[in-house]
């Protein structure tokens, strides 16, 4: 008996294959910032050094002003991308089993798709009022479309000769549900997942600036106000941060529910 | 020897009219190895997706053989292999099991002994994408012969390998039917293939594919490449060239295109 050869190695890495190259790059760039802020004859106010950010940024963590207002934004953005994703898929599938409900909903997702989750605003304004349910749906409604359209898309891209391999070994209609095509629907969802949560993030702090509702998006406003810049970029950078560890925990479960398809899962 | 599978006057057209099939009749003997050879186009995976229950014939019956211990009473290897990638190499050769419901010890034993004949053993938790084009080709062999239908339909299963890899699996696919005798349908293009493998073989012609000539393949059994060199191989291999060559112009004709066939240099093995 032949034995095995070792796994091949997985096919792309979690991030760029080397993360130290941008890491370098990011380093060496905040360095000139420090240094052109530092020695230069007329510092801008719009662009403090890196030094005064990180030290605002610590205050921050310190006094607690972080915590206080990152927490109700996420609790935004996760309440509102979970009922939205969840809704997105149920509707992707829903298009892609039945022709009928396709030919229904699918203009209507093409025509809302591209009108700004923010411009809707006032009118969830005067629905909701003022409060966290209207940042919530307003987030479900930013998550939805993506997850929706891509679980559709991979509805479609469903293998036939798989749905037909099934039915030869006689699956019935509920074990070719669960068995082919969920699972090749799944890549689909994750990716679409991911673009729904940051589109959800843009959408939540937006109407957190708007709306004064206490989150990142009324520290950033703000920071502007009172010009203090540190402070401003430095929650900036708390909200980079979120994105790219919403994406890496995406790309975990992804790697748990998908092994087969990480690098399709984004 | 009872007949396994019935075939009678079985067309099938495509629902914008194209015909597929234009009435084919034949008969699969019990324990058979049945090859149909036919030119690209000619309507041979239609045949085989209909025996297989995958598409209703437009006239024309199939008489099946029924099976009460409820396992597919005709399993196809198909061209693309349909394997499922979410799945790894054992829950692959196990899945038309577990989908029948049945899969005890007895079942168990069945898929660990075809990982073992086909050389899988140590990588049952692979995922598809894992192994090579070969590898893949022996999951599917292991699972056809482990779900052990009635019959088993097979849509080119080695087209798409190398000539080195193609012949070490036909060597072993003969080897393992050999070893348990089931009634086979095999689809193929290579008459090589053909020779090499079958009891009887059916020649196509182009679309609508009628059957143009049936053979039986003299040699017997346990066969090798050896069978290569016998002069009776030459001799029904230019038959077969003859027959299948005139149908290959006829349906590139009809099609407007020109492809390169099978390639002459398999007459000078």
């Amino acid at each position: 008996m032949t034995k095995p050869a070792p796994l091949p190695p997985p096919r792309r890495e979690l991030f760029a294959a080397r993360p130290q190259n941008a890491l370098l790059a990011f380093l060496l760039l905040a360095l000139a910032w420090e240094a052109a802020g530092t020695y230069a004859a007329r510092p801008s106010p719009l662009f403090p050094v890196p030094s005064s950010i990180l030290a605002a940024l610590y205050a921050s963590v310190v006094s607690g002003d972080l915590f206080q207002y990152l927490l109700p934004t996420l609790g935004r953005l996760f309440a509102g991308f979970f009922a939205g994703a969840a809704a997105g898929a149920a509707v992707g599938l829903l298009c892609g089993a039945r022709r009928f409900a396709d030919s229904v909903l699918d203009p209507f997702i093409s025509a809302a798709y591209p009108i700004p989750k923010a411009a809707l605003i006032p009118v969830l304004l005067l629905a909701f009022g003022f409060g966290n349910a209207l940042i919530v749906v307003l987030a479900a409604v930013a998550a939805f479309f993506p997850v929706a359209v891509t679980v559709r898309a991979g509805y479609f891209r469903v293998d036939r000769s798989l749905v037909d391999a099934a039915r030869n070994m006689g699956a019935g209609r509920a074990r070719i549900v669960c068995d082919v095509v969920l699972p090749s629907v799944t890549p689909y969802l994750l990716a679409g997942a991911r673009l729904g949560l940051l589109s959800a993030m843009q959408v939540v702090v937006v109407a957190e600036m708007l709306l004064s509702a206490k989150g990142v998006g009324r520290m950033l406003w703000l920071s502007g106000e009172w010009l203090r810049m540190d402070v401003y970029y430095g929650y900036l950078a708390v909200l980079a941060l979120t994105g790219i560890a919403a994406a890496w925990g995406l790309k975990k479960i992804a790697g748990k529910l998908a092994p087969w398809a990480v690098t399709d899962a984004g | 020897m009872p007949a396994k599978l019935t075939v009678s006057g079985l067309a099938k057209s495509f629902p914008n009219g194209c015909p597929a099939l234009g009435g084919v009749d034949f008969e699969v003997m019990e324990g058979e190895f049945l090859s149909i050879l036919g030119p690209s186009a000619c309507g041979k995976t239609t045949l085989l997706k209909v025996l297989a229950g995958l598409l209703p014939p437009t006239a024309g019956e199939v008489t099946k053989p029924q099976n009460a211990s409820g396992f597919p009473s005709c399993g196809m290897l198909f061209q693309d292999l349909a394997l499922f990638p979410w799945k790894t190499v054992q829950e692959n050769v196990a899945v038309a099991l577990k989908f029948k419901g049945k899969y005890g010890g007895e079942q168990k034993a069945a898929v660990s002994h075809y990982l073992r004949k086909m050389k899988l053993g140590g990588y049952e938790g692979f995922y598809p994408h894992q192994l090579s084009g070969g590898m893949k080709q022996r999951v599917a062999l292991a699972r056809i012969f482990a779900s052990d239908p009635e019959v088993m339909l097979m849509d080119e299963p080695f087209g798409a390998l190398d000539a080195a890899t193609r012949r070490l699996l036909q060597e072993e696919l003969v080897s393992l039917w050999e070893s348990r005798r089931k009634t086979v349908v095999f689809v193929t293009h290579s008459i090589t293939e053909a020779l090499l493998l079958s009891d009887r073989i059916l020649v196509l012609s182009a679309r609508p594919g009628k059957i143009k000539k049936t053979i039986q393949v003299p040699f017997t059994r346990p066969r090798s490449y050896g069978i290569l060199s016998d002069c009776r191989f030459s001799a029904l291999e230019s038959e077969l060239w003859g027959l299948l060559g005139g149908e290959v112009e006829k349906s590139l004709k009809e099609a407007g295109q020109v492809e390169s066939g099978e390639a002459p240099s398999v007459f000078c093995p």
